[in-house]
């Protein structure tokens, strides 16, 4: 499954602008003042979806992500809004790209990003003697502050389990690289890797993880093929 | 505030903006590398400025259970998560980086929760403080990484 550098910015973009809306209904239903700071992404979210003006649309939306970087003295939640901000950034760039060189250097270096995100996170497990003996993972579920629910931390006393899902766990993300060498493999990695991160949501509460990470595999996707394409 | 310190107050948060943005388009990506010390906000009520809380209260605490219909909502909406996940962060801050901001932040969310009826007043005086846990060996092992003195709050108009 390849796609054509267009469409996998356009998918990416389309992708990245629901995942702000679903943010901004987010903090809707909030009393206080912030929510501002969130709806106001909506209608460039939505102009976005609907390829209405989308330079401006992402220079609208890259100034709000300043202002809320500025407000927040960092991301809001962690991981999820680096990688949504890392997105919109990337995106940014290829709109302002004066050649279709420049254009590919930017969505290459998000599609970049994504694979090492989960390459690299597999390797700092795989050094990490508590991850390989899955002591991590059980202090995940017992002690540490992700499990959403006290009946969630129950898992802790599954050890044989955690250290299954441990090591299942590391050798995907370290392995993720890998499947950019197969047309046919990629697909099947980023399924498993939603899979991953829905599971984070059931059990950790990152839900922001799955949305915002979806819209950066139709670059991955475009660069597999781009890549390949550059080999034969 | 005078509009010269506001000036300076957003020249200095400008000035900032570059450290911030760092980190985001040159990510780690260190995912759960290493079980940091859970942090553990709480909150007391005191009679004076001087005295101790006379209990501590987890603020945002977990809940026992979340049954399947509200997980699957909570796959799309859970502003309360979202909110918990940033005051956790903003109690790493406090504990590590001694972040005043990061404090100030979980102070206001507390006087926030206070005003819209989502915690009972029980005294003049509000107390804060973060307590972490780690494993350490075989043993977990707790500490009070951060306490606030006792500062009012208002009383209800």
């Amino acid at each position: 499954m390849t796609l054509s550098v267009t469409l996998a910015q356009r998918a990416a973009e389309c992708l990245l602008a629901a995942a702000f809306v679903q943010q901004a209904l987010e903090h809707l239903a909030s009393a206080h003042s912030e929510r501002w700071w969130w709806l106001a992404r909506i209608p460039f979210a939505l102009l976005l979806i609907g390829g209405v003006a989308p330079r401006t649309c992402l220079t609208g939306l890259v100034l709000l992500a300043l202002a809320a970087i500025l407000r927040y003295d960092g991301p809001y939640n962690g991981g999820s809004d680096r990688m949504g901000y890392l997105i919109l950034f990337s995106l940014w760039l290829a709109r302002l790209a004066p050649s279709a060189f420049w254009r590919e250097v930017a969505l290459g270096y998000l599609a970049t990003q994504v694979c090492l995100s989960y390459a690299l996170s597999g390797w700092v497990k795989l050094v990490n003697p508590d991850w390989r003996s899955g002591l991590a993972l059980r202090d995940v579920f017992a002690w540490s502050a992700y499990p959403v629910s006290v009946e969630v931390r129950r898992w802790a006393d599954w050890p044989r389990l955690l250290w299954v899902m441990a090591w299942a766990v590391l050798l995907f993300e370290l392995a993720f690289p890998l499947a950019l060498l197969r047309p046919h493999w990629l697909p099947w990695a980023l399924a498993i890797a939603a899979t991953l991160h829905v599971a984070n949501a059931w059990l950790f509460g990152l839900h922001r993880f799955v949305w915002v990470w979806l819209a950066g595999y139709p670059p991955l996707l475009w660069l597999q093929g781009r890549l390949l394409g550059a080999l034969v | 505030m005078s509009a010269a310190t506001r000036l300076r107050a957003a020249l200095t948060a400008l000035a900032r903006l570059p450290a911030l943005i760092l980190p985001i388009v040159m990510p780690s990506w260190r995912f759960f590398d290493v079980i940091a010390p859970a942090p553990h906000i709480e909150f007391g009520w005191a009679d004076s400025a001087t005295s101790n809380a006379l209990a501590w209260r987890p603020f945002l605490p977990t809940p026992a259970t979340i049954d399947w219909p509200l997980r699957l909502r909570h796959l799309w909406s859970n502003a309360a998560r979202n909110e918990t996940l940033y005051l956790l962060a903003c109690a790493d801050q406090v504990c590590y980086a001694t972040s005043a901001r990061a404090a100030a932040e979980i102070r206001a969310r507390l006087e926030r929760a206070l005003a819209n009826g989502s915690l009972d007043r029980q005294g003049p005086y509000l107390c804060l403080r973060i307590r972490t846990v780690v494993r350490v060996g075989t043993e977990l092992q707790e500490t009070v990484a951060y306490s606030a003195p006792p500062w009012p709050v208002a009383a209800p108009v």
